[in-house]
């Protein structure tokens, strides 16, 4: 990081994660269309090796999301929906997840598509009443999801 | 938790004690309904590596260019959210007055009863907002006559969008739930850009009367569609 932590939000939406590593000293971050990198030997790497894994213009946009979010890392995906899949890859088959009741329409279909592969069971309730909230978690719960505003207000 | 409506900007989950912050980073962060984008961000390493292995093996990432596109729109998330915000007090404010709406949704208004609750997880309110106009007519007509504001899905760019959840956003919820939540045939949501507020009152209010039949007969006099 080439400025000290503690930088205001305004500042690191400006000047994002703070590297200043770019050969030529290029302000705005350049676009590194590289799909793969090649290594100095065997067993030496510059840090990248294919760009689904990583790739320069996404690590900053990465650390940048991160540092807003006051998060260690983030992961940049294709969509939304893309990282909502990845979140639910986590949780394996089987389990059950509680949902604020007004979450998007697209998340409620990809848990009733997982649902019906997976064994996925969530419950629709009203997170504004934490009354509600505890009792709908089991020992089978592994997640809460939430939308705070949640979609429509 | 979907940090999406908010941005970090205006709210950080993850120092309110959640484990994992989604995003649509098509919406706020994004900004300009350019770009398809989307992230998940932790603070713990153990979660992270889980997430990594998932993200490396599904091959859902986000292109360089698409990257390059966000990260532009990222440097003006603090002046567009402040914007969005400013506009979107204005405007529902203007909608509670309107005759032809009943209900206005927006965790802006300074009366909400859950304010306390509001205030207490975020440094501000945002763009989006929610109205119920007095019958499915109004809401279909209104979709149809808007002219500067587009009838389009999505939220969070610089371009103000009108959306009728019932048919769009929560077409996939079930009717039952749906009726129960309040989705129903006289809600719309507005993505309140950052457009001058006198042209969203203006295009709204034009859009109002040709609902009500008065504007019927002047298409001639019409002016061109701003937005193109």
């Amino acid at each position: 990081m080439a400025y000290a932590n503690g930088i205001r939000p305004e500042t690191i939406c400006v000047q994002g994660s703070g590297d200043r590593d770019d050969q030529y000293g290029a302000v705005s971050v350049p676009v590194y269309f590289s799909a793969t990198y090649a290594h100095p030997a065997l067993g030496e790497t510059t840090g990248y090796a294919y760009s689904r894994v990583n790739n320069p213009t996404r690590d900053e946009l990465q650390k940048t999301v991160a540092a807003l979010e006051k998060g260690t890392e983030a992961l940049a995906f294709s969509t939304g929906m893309a990282a909502v899949t990845a979140v639910f890859e986590l949780f394996g088959t089987g389990v059950h997840i509680v949902a604020t009741d007004d979450v998007y329409g697209g998340s409620v279909r990809l848990w009733e598509h997982l649902g019906r592969r997976l064994g996925l069971r969530v419950s629709s309730v009203d997170t504004t009443d934490l009354r509600k909230l505890e009792e709908a978690i089991t020992s089978e719960t592994r997640a809460v999801f939430l939308e705070t505003p949640s979609n429509v207000c | 938790m979907d940090n999406t409506f908010l941005s970090p900007y205006f709210q950080q989950p993850l120092a309110l004690g959640a484990d994992i912050v989604i995003h649509s980073g098509t919406k706020y962060l994004g900004g300009h309904n350019d770009v398809l984008a989307g992230f998940t961000v932790v603070k713990d390493r153990e979660l992270s590596e889980k997430l990594k292995l998932i993200y490396k093996t599904t091959g859902a990432c986000l292109s360089p260019m698409d990257s390059f596109l966000t990260l532009r729109g990222i440097k003006t998330l603090a002046l567009r959210m402040e914007r969005h915000q400013e506009n979107a007090l204005e405007l529902a404010l203007w909608l509670r007055n309107h005759s032809r709406v009943s209900e206005v949704y927006y965790i802006g208004l300074p009366d909400r009863p859950d304010k306390t609750v509001i205030d207490s997880q975020c440094s501000g309110y945002g763009g989006m907002l929610s109205f119920r106009v007095d019958s499915p007519a109004t809401a279909e007509r209104l979709l149809k006559e808007v002219k500067l504001i587009r009838f389009a899905e999505s939220l969070g760019g610089v371009e103000s969008l009108l959306t009728y959840p019932y048919r769009q956003t929560h077409a996939e919820v079930p009717e039952e739930l749906r009726r129960r939540l309040g989705v129903d045939d006289t809600l719309l949501r507005l993505s309140v850009g950052i457009e001058n507020i006198r042209d969203l009152t203006e295009d709204l209010e034009q859009a109002f009367q040709a609902a009500a039949g008065q504007g019927k007969g002047n298409a001639d006099e019409m002016v061109p569609c701003a937005a193109g």
